[in-house]
């Protein structure tokens, strides 16, 4: 009896402790998944509070939507620019940085720099740099005799822009995760293939890279992930413009949803948006486990 | 160390890259301290050079003027010590219930806080945008700092190094008459105080740099934080390069003097622990 007692109470401390934590997640994380969900199925008056059950509508509607659609295809386009390119040349600096002898520190801590520096704060600085007439860009450009770009005004090349700004800042991140993994790798496999009359390229492509597949399938999901939710740098750098062309889903999102306050529609393509991070989670960590 | 294509790669070639590489990541913040200590003329020059023939802080005193920076960076700082302090607390408080108590169901609760890492932000902000409101916390810094206090990786984080810590230390605690939260006060925190130091790191760097939510959720100038209140002059005076790199550079100086202090141990927190995807 008193040992039950004694138990009892101990559960009774527990849940105590816990408590805050759990009425933080009732409130703040899974009542408003449920309240998204709800949403998306009706109609919501952000004025007068009325809820309309609609079924499918917004769905249907936000499938067929051109802005919903450009924006998904620029989402698409921007990801699949950053993740492959950053990718590729992160973990070409990472080799370079665990091949020298010294200064690997020194090169590390400053390619981290525009990771720890704030994303506004840098979509400023690229701002600068993108101007078309005085920028230092287009400076550089007609020191080679090519004549000066619209960077940030020609629809054709504003969301490569971007692009190219968003995997300049995350490049130190990924070079320090692969450089960790490349010290991981047992040296003596290096060892053996040289022995073995190996070159260069071969310790890469037989020893780096397929040990190094975990790590680099890590990179690839979470910057994936990272990439389809960008909004910041489109916000203070183009509006989304011109016309639409750097206009991402999470940039749709908040349009509809707090610049014309058509919450239940922003919440459909908030839930598309869930769908789509889910299913590429799930595939990019199938694809690499083969 | 994996120094191992050492011997075959030329060096100086790797040196070249990396140098390249380097002259890139802090070229555009150079010239951004450049311009912001140039008179407008300057600014404007074309050709453009590096070094200002008359170094002026008239784009600070600007910037200052037209916009209360003072306030934006006082609010931050009020803003993400309190997200960073709330965090630290609650997470290793529930990471110690999850480590080392006894609770039936504890294992499915864990689960579902780990789900949220699943969702992201985007999906729930719309019904988290009309909660605050219901609760009459739109436009206030309260606003910023509630859905933020408590994380899910915040609390798996602690979870794993609790967990670590031997059972025959909290034993011997009860033993002696020390309720459970004494032992969390006297014993938890003190050996796990590493991994809240990257706790705090990650997360007061993470608060720091916030964008979307506030954007959504403040109005009024006197509770805009550093970032918003950057992107709002950047909106408003999308021409005036001089003062707009002053602004940047001022919202740069914290950020990279904590860098400076704390180096590889905030590379260290911040790739184990992801956070930047």
């Amino acid at each position: 009896m008193k040992l039950k007692k004694t138990r009892i109470k101990k559960y009774i401390t527990a849940i105590l402790m816990l408590s805050p934590t759990i009425v933080f997640f009732i409130l703040f994380v899974y009542y408003p998944i449920v309240w998204g969900f709800r949403l998306s199925f009706g109609e919501f008056n952000l004025l007068s509070g009325t809820f309309k059950f609609v079924g499918l509508e917004n769905f249907k509607r936000v499938i067929r939507d051109p802005v919903v659609l450009s924006s998904l295809k620029n989402t698409v386009t921007f990801s699949a620019f950053t993740v492959i390119l950053g990718t590729i040349i992160s973990l070409l600096l990472a080799v370079c940085i665990e091949s020298i002898p010294k200064y690997g520190g020194t090169y590390k801590f400053i390619y981290f720099i525009p990771v720890v520096s704030p994303m506004v704060t840098v979509a400023m600085v690229w701002l600068w740099l993108y101007e078309p007439r005085i920028g230092y860009l287009n400076y550089l450009l007609s020191l080679l005799r090519i004549p000066p770009k619209q960077w940030l005004h020609d629809p054709s090349l504003a969301l490569i822009s971007i692009a190219v700004m968003s995997m300049w800042k995350g490049l130190g991140f990924h070079i320090v995760i692969f450089s960790a993994g490349i010290k991981g790798i047992s040296k003596e496999f290096y060892e053996a293939a040289q022995i073995d009359g190996a070159n260069n390229w071969q310790l890469f492509r037989y020893i780096t890279l397929p040990l190094l597949s975990p790590v680099i399938a890590f990179v690839f999901i979470t910057s994936t992930i990272g990439a389809f939710q960008a909004f910041t740098q489109m916000n203070v750098m183009t509006k989304g413009g011109p016309v639409g062309a750097t206009k991402t889903i999470v940039y749709a999102i908040y349009e509809y949803g707090f610049q014309f306050y058509r919450m239940s529609y922003a919440s459909a393509i908030a839930v598309l948006l869930f769908i789509i991070i889910m299913i590429l989670t799930l595939a990019q960590l199938k694809l690499f486990r083969e | 160390m994996g120094r191992f294509y050492q011997n075959y790669f030329n060096l100086t070639i790797i040196y070249v890259i990396l140098t390249l590489g380097a002259i890139t990541m802090v070229f555009p913040f150079l010239w951004m301290i450049s311009t912001a200590f140039k008179p407008p003329s300057e600014v404007e020059a074309y050709p453009p050079y590096w070094i200002p023939k008359t170094p002026t802080i008239a784009n600070f005193t600007e910037v200052l003027n037209r916009a209360p920076i003072h306030i934006y960076l006082l609010n931050t700082l009020l803003v993400s010590t309190c997200v960073t302090l709330l965090v630290l607390f609650f997470c290793s408080l529930s990471g110690y219930v999850f480590a080392k108590l006894e609770l039936p169901g504890k294992n499915i609760l864990f689960l579902l806080i780990l789900g949220k890492l699943m969702v992201p932000f985007q999906v729930t902000v719309i019904p988290l945008y009309l909660l605050i409101n219901k609760l009459g916390l739109g436009d206030s810094l309260i606003a910023l700092i509630l859905p933020f206090m408590i994380g899910a990786f915040g609390i798996f984080f602690m979870r794993q190094f609790i967990i670590s810590i031997p059972d025959e230390l909290i034993d011997a605690a009860r033993i002696d008459g020390c309720g459970e939260f004494g032992i969390y006060w006297r014993i938890i925190l003190p050996s796990i105080r590493s991994a809240l130091l990257t706790l705090a790191i990650i997360t007061f760097m993470d608060s720091w740099g916030q964008y979307f939510w506030p954007l959504i959720v403040i109005r009024s100038p006197s509770k805009m934080t550093i970032e918003l209140g950057l992107a709002f002059f950047t909106n408003q005076y999308f021409t005036d390069y001089g003062p707009m790199m002053a602004g940047a550079f001022i919202s740069l100086v914290p950020v990279i003097l904590v860098f400076i202090a704390l180096q590889n141990r905030m590379i260290e927190s911040i790739t184990h622990t992801g956070l930047k995807g």
